[in-house]
This record gives structure tokens, sequence and C-alpha cells, in this order.
């Protein structure tokens, strides 16, 4: 029981929560304000001033109070644009650092303790790689050791450090067996979108504008293929199809997602027609915020689990019916030979023909001009490509802005850009020639790291062109392969190496071309994604695979069956945790060995030692047993006191339980007199 | 009112359940154990965490449930493991006086190859006033104040002790009924005692009585009496131990008796109270005659507590 109020010089725990707080805030240091890192870190100082006894006086319940106003009002003004999740960790930190300056009662320090694990349980949320969990689940180890050591605050350090440990390594098995068994339920509600942090992706794209394409070497996701891998020209992995343009950017449409929206209420997904050899393979996504997926070419969920959480929508695009805020594992079948010849005929073509009234006269001129010299729409097309490929078009990834009449400046003025630029400007053109087009963005190519698995990096955010080139099938055709082919046959990160005109804080510079440090992003990629597979990733699908594999084959008997089997393992854990039978006596060995010979003589003659000391109970055992034994007695007597009384010359453990074994053999071999 | 119904039922069956003994063990019998106030709020915590966990199809976040759900569950065995086997044990009190505190000391003995570990609570039953004791410090005992304020015996409430080790989760705790009685005696209020009307009457003549004023004679010593009147000197020279006799000016030993004092009962029992103490601590000789009950003139600290005792249990119907 804990003290009801705590002293403020000198206490421990105080101190302990402060630094633990000070470094958690400083490992949140990107999802948090400056300004209340700085908070935390001054409130950390004040608490040490206060441990130090430097400084007597706790800051005036009135000024932190103000202190809270004033911080308050600064995070109400400061968090424009943040999520609720972001908010709600600013303010827990917030009010957590005005605490400590306060800590002074019992109850504070419980307050305090629950809002560490809403923190790093926020932490949790926004950071899953191996790395961070190891990190933050020391922490929480130290928050254990902080609240244990506040209800045993005079015992030793080792003592603590043991019995946290301890604790935490007997709640561990039980808190395995839960996390693989337990029925895992469906999201409560769904949950609305969060803003897209850092990805390659956007559901609109302005190829003119001055932003530069993400260049992050971050996780897009990582696909491990059970057939084997296609070749890298082939990965192309959509995720949007952008039907809307503006004369200047591409976005959604939003009469597309309004039928949508209509569809999933009707519940009624898009069965693609299916053809040819499936590639199969499971994409496991890095947390976007968003609900699209990622897949190649014309997919289909592959699992129970990925049938009942994906939604198939009618442009041939998967999404998850609940954001992705944390790593999340899909199966999934593509059948590459499917022609793409279904959908809602009419809507595809009034959205993939729309173009804007006007602007990119230019364009609009040529087009028209190369429109009446090629009618038939194939050859139109590779008249289109051969355009590409044949004027000083390059590819390049900081283009000059472009901001008025941008596909006019791209195609004829500056004619350099990368992805999003060609893909906008062909779709344009296609439009304009009256063929229904639109731009697929996603991912092409990944890094495999091993046998078959790919992973996809926010540098391979790519963009392409779809056409309904004969009129039923939607076609691709990737503009950039005309200008940068190594894009595409070595993947971005090759490209981009050896491209002259890289800036300078690309991540893919400098350190990693050396092979050491290759070797080593590959291993720390290889470590994350086991994590991913096994433990972020494992859902509703694995858990039933582990239990048919156990079980060999689910029904509702055996289930149950085993459902009672895993109550009565846990009771069996618990009991051998805590009846103390189980339990190590403390006994030393040398004691051991004495009192077993001493009880075996009490047993067969019928003495009790009572309470006398080993001399006094040879005295008193001398002339009631036979000589041999009251010899033997005498020998182990000797050395049990030389152990007892001399410790620094005490005979070692061997020899006194010779000496016990001796006068047990004796006294099972004496016949009673 | 419904308060006091389950107040006093709860008392009745806890007097089922733990009948006072001077000594308790603890054991399963006797252990409460319950989710404290922060226990609750760590539940509800884990509850809003396993929410956050399925809306955000967080694995970590479930594993952070469920292990803090274990964990739980594995302080709730600590928790009991940890003060089960501990012997409670109440060491006998000493009268007090109305109006003053009386202490009862318990003492905490860990099991059989146990050590005791982390705090400990200790108040009476139903009072709000607490206070720790570390378990791990050398002193082991803890000494309870109650606040006397009736003259006769006063039995002691259930005491309650509480432990929240591991982590304060779960609280332990039990209400064991030492079954000590206090005695206390009636208050003191000072009024001087004229001993010489009874001398007047009884008709002996002056006394000498032991005092502390002037040195009179030397007498052999007995065993009980005091040691700081031994003449040590001749001890140290190798005579026998010997008391030196002081005298006072005293009147002559006599009865007090309540019925010479024109007060109400209770005022009269607190005079005589007094007056007890002040004549056994200039050691004179004196009487108590209580109605029926007559104390022989005698001094001395067991006099003195027989005639305090007298009459602390004047006309008290509970037994003694």
């Amino acid at each position: 029981m804990m003290s009801v109020s705590l002293p403020i010089a000198g206490n421990r725990e105080s101190m302990l929560t402060s630094i633990f707080f000070v470094v958690l805030a400083a490992s949140l240091f990107s999802d948090i304000h400056l300004w209340v890192l700085l908070l935390c870190l001054c409130a950390g100082i004040v608490r040490g001033f206060l441990f130090l006894g430097w400084y007597n006086h706790m800051p005036g319940k009135r000024m932190v109070n103000l202190l809270a106003l004033l911080a308050g009002t600064a995070l109400i003004t400061t968090s424009d644009g943040m999520d609720f999740l972001h908010i709600m960790v600013n303010l827990l930190l917030l009010a957590c650092a005005l605490k400590l300056m306060l800590l002074s009662k019992r109850r504070d320090f419980y307050q305090l303790f629950i809002c560490a694990i809403f923190l790093l349980a926020c932490g949790f949320i926004f950071y899953q790689s191996l790395a961070r969990t190891l990190f933050y689940g020391i922490m929480f180890l130290f928050l254990l050791y902080i609240l244990l050591s506040a209800h045993t605050p005079s015992s030793t350090r080792q003592f603590r450090q043991k019995k946290t440990f301890i604790l935490f390594f007997q709640a561990l098995p039980l808190a395995v067996i839960l996390f693989v068994f337990m029925p895992r339920l469906p999201p409560l509600w769904k949950m609305p979108e969060g803003k897209s942090t850092e990805t390659g992706l956007a559901e609109t794209i302005t190829p003119g504008d001055i932003a530069n394409l993400a260049q992050s070497e971050k996780l897009a996701f990582s696909a491990t293929f059970s057939t084997p891998v296609p070749v890298r020209e082939q990965l192309y992995w959509r995720a949007l199809t952008l039907e809307h343009f503006d004369g200047k950017s591409w976005s959604v449409s939003e009469t597309r997602q309004y039928a949508e929206t209509q569809l999933r209420y009707m519940n009624k997904p898009f069965r693609p027609a299916l053809s040819g050899e499936p590639v199969r393979y499971e994409v496991i996504a890095e947390p976007t915020k968003k609900s699209w997926l990622f897949a190649l070419d014309t997919a289909v969920p592959d699992s129970a689990a990925s049938q009942r959480e994906l939604w198939q929508g009618w442009q041939y695009q998967l999404t998850s019916r609940q954001p992705l805020f944390s790593r999340y594992a899909y199966y999934v079948a593509s059948y590459p030979d499917s022609p793409r010849s279904q959908g809602n005929a009419a809507l595809d073509n009034t959205l993939n023909l729309q173009v804007p009234e006007r602007g990119n006269d230019k364009t609009r001129e040529w087009v028209h001009g190369l429109r009446e010299m090629h009618p038939d729409n194939r050859a139109f097309v590779s008249a289109l490509m051969r355009y590409f490929n044949d004027k000083p078009f390059s590819y390049t990834l900081t283009p000059p802005p472009m901001l008025n009449d941008p596909v006019d400046s791209f195609l004829f003025d500056h004619q350099q850009g990368f992805c999003a630029h060609y893909a906008s400007a062909m779709t344009f053109a296609l439009r304009l020639a009256g063929i229904p087009a639109r731009i697929v963005t996603g991912y092409q190519g990944g890094t495999p790291i091993n046998d078959e698995t790919v992973n996809v990096y926010q540098y391979d955010a790519h963009a392409w062109v779809e056409a309904k080139t004969d009129g039923t099938n939607w076609q691709s055709y990737d503009p950039t392969t005309m200008v940068a082919p190594s894009r595409i046959f070595d993947g971005f990160e090759q490209a981009a190496r050896f491209s002259t005109e890289i800036q300078g804080d690309h991540p893919l510079n400098g350190i990693s071309q050396l092979a050491f440090f290759d070797a080593l992003r590959n291993m720390s990629a290889q470590m994350d994604f086991l994590w991913s597979r096994w433990f972020l990733g494992y859902n509703n699908d694995k858990q039933t695979d582990i239990l048919d594999r156990i079980l060999n084959g689910i029904t509702p008997l055996k289930l149950s069956l085993f459902a009672a089997g895993l109550l009565l393992f846990t009771g069996a854990l618990l009991i051998i945790f805590f009846v103390p039978g189980w339990q190590r006596s403390h006994i030393a060995r040398e004691k051991k060995y004495y009192l077993g010979a001493v009880e075996k003589l009490e047993q067969k003659f019928g003495l009790q030692r009572e309470n006398r000391s080993p001399g006094q109970f040879y005295e008193y055992c001398k002339h009631k047993v036979p000589e041999a034994i009251a010899n033997d007695l005498a020998s182990l007597t000797r050395l049990f006191e030389q152990y007892q009384y001399h410790p620094h010359q005490a005979p070692p453990a061997t020899a006194i339980r010779e000496a016990a074994k001796q006068l047990c053999w004796r006294v099972r071999n004496t016949a009673r007199h | 009112m419904m308060r006091k119904t389950f107040g006093a039922w709860s008392l009745k069956w806890l007097a089922k359940r733990m009948p006072p003994d001077t000594v308790h063990q603890l054991h399963h019998g006797n252990i409460f154990i319950f989710p404290g106030t922060f226990g609750w709020f760590y539940l509800m915590m884990t509850a809003c965490l396993f929410l956050l966990a399925v809306n955000y199809q967080n694995n970590l976040l479930l594993f952070l449930c469920q292990f803090l759900l274990s964990l739980f569950l594995i302080t709730l065995f600590t928790a009991y493991k940890n003060i089960s086997g501990i012997r409670l044990s109440a060491r006998e009190l000493k009268p007090v006086f109305a109006g003053e505190n009386g202490f009862m000391t318990v003492d905490i003995t860990a099991a059989e190859g146990k050590s005791l570990r982390g705090l400990m609570e200790i108040r009476w039953y139903g009072d709000i006033d607490r206070s720790t004791l570390d378990l791990e410090q050398e002193i082991k005992s803890h000494h309870l104040a109650i606040q006397a304020d009736k003259r006769g015996i006063m039995r002691l409430p259930r005491v309650t002790v509480t432990s929240s080790f591991p982590l304060g989760l779960v609280k332990c705790w039990t209400h064991p009924d030492f079954n000590q009685t206090l005695l206390v005696y009636p208050q003191k209020k000072p009024e001087h005692a004229d001993l010489s009307q009874w001398y007047a009457r009884s008709g002996n003549g002056k006394q000498v009585q032991n005092g502390t004023d002037d040195f009179f004679a030397l007498q052999p010593w007995q065993s009980g009496e005091p040691l700081n009147r031994v003449a040590w000197k001749r001890v140290a020279k190798g005579g026998d131990r010997v008391n030196k006799i002081f005298t006072d000016q005293q009147p002559v030993s006599g009865y007090l008796d309540i019925r010479q004092l024109r007060t109400d009962t209770e005022t009269a029992l607190s005079v005589l109270s007094w007056q007890v103490t002040q004549l056994s601590a200039t050691g004179t000789q004196f009487g108590l005659k209580l109605d029926n009950l007559v104390i022989q003139p005698g001094c001395g600290q067991q006099h003195k507590q027989a005639c305090l005792k007298a009459l602390a249990l004047f006309r008290q119907d509970t037994p003694s």
C-alpha cells in the first residue's frame, strides 16, 4: 500500500517517472509539437531539481493551471489539420508534463501510469517496425519496474528488477496464448480515413506542380508469392484509377465514388471474369490510413478472411472495408491473362472521355492533326508512343514547374518530367481523340528480399495509362518506358542511381552504395518482413490455419474440447507459478543433507531431535544407538558444525553429503535393538 | 439506514468467519482480495485499448491489451501469495485514563521461509485514519492508537490490514479481531484529599510513611521493592542490599470514600482517580471504599492499579 502522499525531494519513483516521460516524448518527436516536447523536458528538469533538493518549492497549483490553459489554447491553435489521434497524444503528453510538476500524491502517480500506458499504445499505432516495438517493449518494462518500486520502496534494486522480470515472464505465456487463440473481432465501427503521411501515392496528382515526387525510402508493402515471382516488367501494382481531369490535376472521379458507395450499400461487389493461370501471393501493406490496396492486374481475394474484408471495385480496384491504420495482410490471386472488359460501359465511357472545356489549346490542336492522320485507334496510340520516343523527351525527378496549361508546356516546351507527366499527357491526348482512357497509379517493380518476397518501397510509385483502344477491353500503356526503359527494367533504384541529376538529399545516394550497408539494409528488411508476416500480419486466416493444423479439421466439438484444454493448461501454468510445493525451498544443500540423515535416524530409533543443536543431539543419541552409527553421526555432526560455525573454513558440500549418505546407509542396514 | 444495517450485518458475518483471537494466521479463509480503485481504472484502460486495437486492427496493441490482462491475473495471485501465511498478533494493552489514547501493538511475522515484502496499511475497521508500515524495515510492529472516552472496559474493534503488493492493482485485506480489551480508568480531576478526618475517626497515631523527603533508616531489601532506593555503596563494599527509607511529612493513612464526596458519581470517581494517583506517587498508605467494596489500605504499584480498576468498574454492568 503506497502512502497517500509521496515525498518530493529524493523520491525515486517520481524521478524515474519523469525520466520515462522525457524519453517517451523524445521518441515521439515527429508526432508531437516541438513545444510540447520542450514542455516535457522542462517538467523533467523541474522534477530533477526537486529530486536533488536544489529547489524546495513545487510550482503552485494556480500557476500550473494557468500554464495548462495557455498550453491548451496553443494546442488548439497549432493543431490545424492534425488527426484526432495525434491531437490526443499531444494533449496527453501535455497533461502529463503538467502533472509531473505537481506530482505529490499517490493518485497522481497512478494517473501518470495510466497515461503512460496510453501513450505507449499510441506509439504502437504510429510505429510498427521491429526496432520500435522492442524499444517500446523495454519502455513498458521500465514502467512496470517503476510501479513495482513504488510498492516496495525499501527493497534492494536487484530484488525489484528480478521481481519485475518474474512478473513479466509469468504474464507473457498467458498473453501469447490469448493472442494466438482468442477469437478476433472485426472493427466495431468504420473509422474515418486519416491524412496520409509520406506516401508515394495520392488521390490527386498534379504533374505540373512544384511538389516533387515523394522520394521516400519507406516500405509500401511486401508481397510473398506462392507461385513463381513474375518478372519485374510485369509487376504493375494497381492502387487507384484517376478518371477526372480539370486541366491541371487528375483525381478520383466523384461520380465513380458515388456509384461505388451505392453498390457497396447494396452489397453488389464486382465479380471479374477470370481466365488463364493465376499468380497467388500475400500482401502485407504498411499502414496508409487509406483503404486502397495493391494488387497486380485483375485480382481477386484469395482467402475466406480476405473475401470478407476486401471490396472489389468496378474499375478493377481492390479496397479494404477499413482504412489501414496498421499493417494489414491479405491474400490475392491475380489473373494477368484475363481481358478487362467488364464494368458499366456507359458510365466508364462517359467518365473516361471527359476533358475540361478549355485550356491546353496547343495539345488539342496537335491531337486533332494526329487523329486525322491515324483514324485507327491502335495506330493513333502507336503514333503517340512514338512521339515520346522520337522527340528529345527526358525522364527527370525534378522537372521545372508548369503552372499554366501544364500539358502544353510539358509536350512542347520543357519535354522533361516523370511518370505522372507522361501518363497525364497521354491520357489527355487519348481522350481528346475520343478513346476512353484513364490514369492508373500504384507501384511498379519492387526489390526482391528473398526467392519469393518482393518489397515495394514508396519510391517505386508509378503512374501509367489504361485505355479502351478496341472499344471493349481496357489495355495498359506505359509511356514512361519510351523515355526511361531502365525505370521499368532495372527498377527505380538503379535508374535513380545512375541518373546524373539526382538531388543531393535523395535517400539512395552515398551511403547505400556501399555493399556493406546494402547487406545491412537487406537484413533489416528481411527481419522486418518476418516480423510483419508472423506477428503484425497475424489475422483470422492464420489463426484458422493454426487451429486447423492443430485439430486436423475444425469441428465445434473439437474446438470446445480444445478451448477446455487451453483453460486447463492455463490453470496448470498458474499452479506451477504459485503453488508453494513447486517452489525451490531456500534451505542450503548442506542443511538438507544433515536434516535428511537425522530424519532417518529419528524414524529408525524413535528419537526426537526437537530443538537441540547438532552437538546436543549427538550427545543425546550417543548411548541410544549402536556405536557404529554414533561414530558416523559424530563425523557428520562435526562436519556440519564446521560448516555452520566456521564459514571461512567450511568443508565442501560433497563431504557432508558423503557423511550423510554413510549414516543413512548404516541406519538402513541396522536392525532395531 | 441501509449502510448501518449492512455494517451490522457484515460485522456479524465477520464474527462468524473470523472469530476473535490474539493471533491470526492469514490464509484463504480470511483474506479478501479485490481490485482497488487503481485496478479498476487499469481494467477500464485495458478495455479502451482493446477498442482501439480492434478498430485499428493493430496486433501490437491487441497483444499489449492481452498482456495487461494477463499481468492483472498474475498480480492477483502474487498479491495473495505475498500475504498468505503472515501471522498477526496483538500485545496486551496498558490501561489508560479516559480522554487519553490507548495503544494496541500489532506484530507482523512472516510465514516460514518467506520474507515480508511491500507496504502494509493498518487501521481500525471502518476508520478513515490510516497509517502505512514498510514491511522491509527493521521494525515489524505497529502501534494503533485508540481514543478512550469512557471509563470501564472497552472492547476493541476489528483491525483492517491491507496490502497491495506488487503493483497496487489488487488489494488484499483482512479484518482480524484480536480479542483485546482496554481498561479505562476514570478521568482524573484534581481535588486534594484530606485524610485527616479518617485518621481522627480511626484513632491511629501518626505513622511513618515511606516518602521522598528525609532520610529515615535502612531496612533489609526485599524483592519487588524499587531498586532506586538500594544503598548501592554498601552493596559495592560487599554488604547486603539495604533499602534507604525516606519519610515525608504525611498525614496518616485512611480511606478514600466515595460517600464523602458530595457530587455525582462520575465526578466523584474522577476526583478519586486523581487522588489515588497522587497518593500513590507520594507513597501514602490509603484504602478505598466504594459502597460495598472495600480495599484495605496499602501502597505501591499493584495497590494503585487495583484501586483504579475498582474505580473504572464501579457500577458498570459489563462483567470484568
